[in-house]
Order: structure tokens, then C-alpha cells, then sequence
């Protein structure tokens, strides 16, 4: 007999949208003052009122970081951890943002583990800025374990196959 | 003949690095399968509940009756009959588990996986209109202790088709997940609110409605304790039969109970001789 796979949902707010595999958490929401682990210089006091998406292979705690802040510690070896931070739509024209559309599929060789936002043992992360669609987006991956990023990566870059991105 | 048994050698050995890269591939594929959803049975488990329940509903009562959870509604066959407001038990035991997709109170989208991981969730379905509902609403702001750190508390409401988000948002509890989702309730079969149900490896382990959440503690402690599973943490995997009826457990479960009764070791009511009530009657 054929295993009962549940099936991925579709996530969809503020103009993103992304299949959440079975089993996993995610989440698309403004950051209304929630705690941010972004620079405040970049930011503001209150973090980034833009859209914020999580994808997650764990549970992800009720209150975290734009970028993972009290959530990534609880990621196991196998675990992995995406944010997509939208930034202003002006901050698209800068330097920083210039890269146009996300850059995939993602390479075991893009995760070095000083990426990580928060040091953690054993964990790599990987960082990129683009502009697509009028949005500034920065995208943060983190993977519980560097040395499973064979098996990690390819998972993730199937997750962000799935990402859609609309005009505001 | 050493050249033979060489050359043999080194067939099985190529043999074998072609099995293990096969298996290593078919486990890639499941797992990119399993990561994008695709169901590899005919049927979508949350179709195949939905229809199970209807199926069910229609042979309870074909005439469209009182539905599960009102009392008084008894499945055709059953030598039992529930009282008004008590649903009937043992509806979702061991049924597929559903991964959760709705909105939060603020209006965003969420999505919390139940069906895979090491830990359990235990679902609250909450509605912001009854009055039990409110006592664990206060209960879960105040703060409860959950029964093992391995659990997880979800509440869930319906959508905003049948609740107010700004209600909702008022009674989340901090730091506790809040789903919005009518898809829910129905893929659970939720029949009264307040109700619980924990899930376990992809299986709903244990349900029920409880006024009270020391109740709701109890309910799922026993349910599990039906199915030789424990609500605590440490060595939660069901035991063998014969180890749940003979063994060790058996005899931690009897003294439990014993303390829980006031009776401990060397309290004098375990030496009294024992009765039988049958003696005086014998010629």
C-alpha cells in the first residue's frame, strides 16, 4: 500500500506567496513591533514594518526575529531555517539591492557558517539582496548543521522554487 | 581459481555501491516528493476523513438528526447514549493528523506543521463565544504548565467567516500560536468547542472536551494510558503488550495509583487479610 503523504499547503499575504511543506511552520506577516534582530540603523526601533516570510522545518516560536532571533536556537541538525525580509521599495535602487530577482538554485557553497545573524555551533547561513517586481527583499537561509548542507540546501532551494513574488 | 573468486568479489562489491546509490536515490526522490506535497495515495487524507465522517453521520442518522456532539445521538448499533452536550468519544483516535494553514488574529497567513517532527501538539480548539471556551483562554494567558516539554499548544478558532479576528486578537494568548481556520474544524471533526486533541507522528493520539484544563490533563492522560502511551516525555513509546500488562509499567502504574490514594509503602491497609465474601455462606 502506497504511504498517505499530507499534503503542502500554499501561503499566501501582502502580495507573497509559498508552498509550506508537510509538516513544516511558516508564516507572512508585518512585524508590528515584534523583537527584531535587524541593525536599527537599517530599521528603525521597531523593526521592519514590511512583510516578513518564514519557512521553517521546525516549530517556530509565537515571538522571533525578522531574521530567526529565538527560533533558529531550536533547529536541529536536519533542520532549516528561511526568512524573506522585505525592505522600502526605495532601498531597491541602492547598491545593495541591485541584484535583480533571488539568485537560485542555492549551492552547498553559498552557506558559510560567519553568515550565521547569531553565532551557533555547527550552523551556516547564507545571505543574498535583490529587487524584483518594484520590492526590495533580502533572503536569509540557515541551516542547523554545515555539514549536512548536501541534503539541507537542495531542500530549501525546493521551497523557494515554489516562492512568488507580485507587485505591491 | 583465486582470480575467480577475485573477480566474484568485485562483481558483489559493484553490485552492492549500485544498490546503495539506488536506495540513496529513491530516498532523495521520496523526500523531494514528501517536501512538495505530492500525495502518493489516489486519495487527499483530508478527502478521505471528510468522507469517513459523512459516511458515518449518514448511517447515525439517516434522517439528519442531532450531529455528533449533541447527546442523545447514538451510532447505529452502539449500546451507548451521550448526554446533551457530551460528545461521542473516541470519534478521531488514530485517525490521519492534518497540518494547519489559516490566519493569525492580526490577519496574516500561518501555517503550523503537525503532522511531522519529534514533538506533539496539542490542538485547543476555542471559539470566542462560549463560556468554557473562556476559562482556558484566561487559563492559557495567565500561563499553564503543559504535561511534557515535547508538547506544543495551538489554538485554533474557526475563520473569520464564523468569528470576529479583533476578538480573537483580544483573547490570544502571548507567546501562544493562534490559527484561524474553518478548514480545520472540519478536517478534525470538531463537534463541541471547547475540545483537545494531541497529536503524534502524524496520528491523533488522544481527544476530547474537558471544562477545565487539570481535566483536559487527566482526559489525555488516560487516553493515552489506553494505548500503553504515557503523557510524560521520557520514554513515551508505547511499550509492548505484554511489558503494559505484566511488567514494570504495570507495577509503577499500580503504585501511582496507590500513592494517589494516600497508600504507600508499609501503610498497614496493604497487609490486611483478605476477605471472602463467600466463605460464610459455603457448607
Amino acid at each position: 500500500m502506497s504511504p498517505v503523504v499530507a499534503a503542502a499547503r500554499t501561503m499566501s499575504a501582502h502580495g507573497l506567496s509559498v508552498k509550506v511543506p508537510a509538516g513544516w511552520d511558516g508564516s507572512i506577516r508585518r512585524a508590528a513591533g515584534d523583537p527584531s534582530d535587524t541593525d536599527i540603523d537599517d530599521v528603525g526601533r521597531l523593526g521592519t514594518t514590511n512583510p516578513v516570510l518564514h519557512v521553517a522545518s521546525f516549530p517556530l516560536p509565537a515571538v522571533r526575529g525578522d531574521y530567526g532571533g529565538g527560533a533558529v536556537q531550536a533547529m536541529g541538525p536536519n533542520d532549516v531555517f528561511i526568512a524573506l525580509v522585505e525592505f522600502d521599495p526605495d532601498a531597491g535602487s541602492t547598491p545593495l539591492f541591485s541584484a535583480p530577482g533571488l539568485r537560485r538554485p542555492l549551492r552547498v557553497t553559498d552557506f558559510d557558517r560567519s553568515t550565521m545573524h547569531r553565532p551557533l555551533p555547527g550552523a551556516s547561513g547564507h545571505q543574498q539582496f535583490f529587487h524584483t517586481r518594484g520590492r526590495a527583499f533580502a533572503l536569509y537561509v540557515a541551516l542547523g548543521a554545515h555539514r549536512l548542507r548536501a541534503s539541507s540546501v537542495p531542500r530549501v532551494d525546493r521551497v523557494l522554487a515554489t516562492l512568488s513574488i507580485s507587485p505591491r | 581459481m583465486t582470480v575467480a573468486a577475485a573477480l566474484l568479489g568485485v562483481v558483489v562489491a559493484l553490485l552492492a555501491v549500485l544498490v546503495v546509490s539506488l536506495l540513496r536515490s529513491h530516498a532523495e526522490i521520496l523526500r523531494a516528493l514528501h517536501d512538495l506535497g505530492v500525495d502518493l495515495d489516489p486519495a487527499n487524507p483530508a478527502e478521505v476523513a471528510r468522507a469517513t465522517r459523512a459516511a458515518r453521520a449518514a448511517v447515525t442518522d439517516p434522517s439528519g438528526g442531532a450531529p455528533a456532539g449533541t447527546g442523545g445521538a447514538a451510532p447505529a448499533g452502539s449500546s451507548f447514549v451521550t448526554g446533551d452536550g457530551v460528545p461521542e468519544p473516541g470519534d478521531l483516535l488514530g485517525t490521519a493528523a492534518f497540518d494547519l494553514s489559516g490566519l493569525d488574529p492580526a490577519g496574516d497567513a500561518v501555517a503550523v506543521g503537525v503532522t511531522g517532527g519529534a514533538h506533539r501538539t496539542l490542538l485547543a480548539f476555542l471559539s470566542t463565544g462560549c463560556s468554557t471556551c473562556h476559562q482556558f483562554w484566561g487559563a492559557f494567558a495567565e500561563g499553564i504548565e503543559l504535561p511534557a516539554p515535547d508538547i506544543r499548544l495551538v489554538v485554533v478558532t474557526q475563520g473569520a467567516d464564523a468569528e470576529t479576528p479583533a476578538r480573537v486578537a483580544e483573547l490570544a494568548p502571548p507567546g501562544i500560536d493562534v490559527v484561524m481556520s474553518s478548514d480545520a474544524w472540519e478536517d478534525y471533526g470538531v463537534p463541541v468547542a471547547p475540545y483537545f486533541a494531541l497529536v503524534d507522528g502524524g496520528q491523533v493520539v488522544g481527544e476530547g472536551a474537558a471544562a477545565s484544563w487539570p481535566q483536559v490533563v487527566d482526559l489525555l492522560g488516560r487516553s493515552l494510558a489506553d494505548v500503553g502511551r504515557s503523557l510524560a516525555a521520557p520514554g513515551r513509546a508505547a511499550p509492548s503488550r505484554r511489558a503494559f500488562l505484566t511488567g514494570r509499567d504495570r507495577a509503577d502504574r499500580v503504585d501511582a495509583e496507590l500513592a494517589a490514594a494516600g497508600i504507600r509503602p508499609g501503610d498497614p491497609r496493604l497487609y490486611e487479610p483478605v476477605l471472602d465474601p463467600d466463605a460464610e455462606e459455603r457448607p
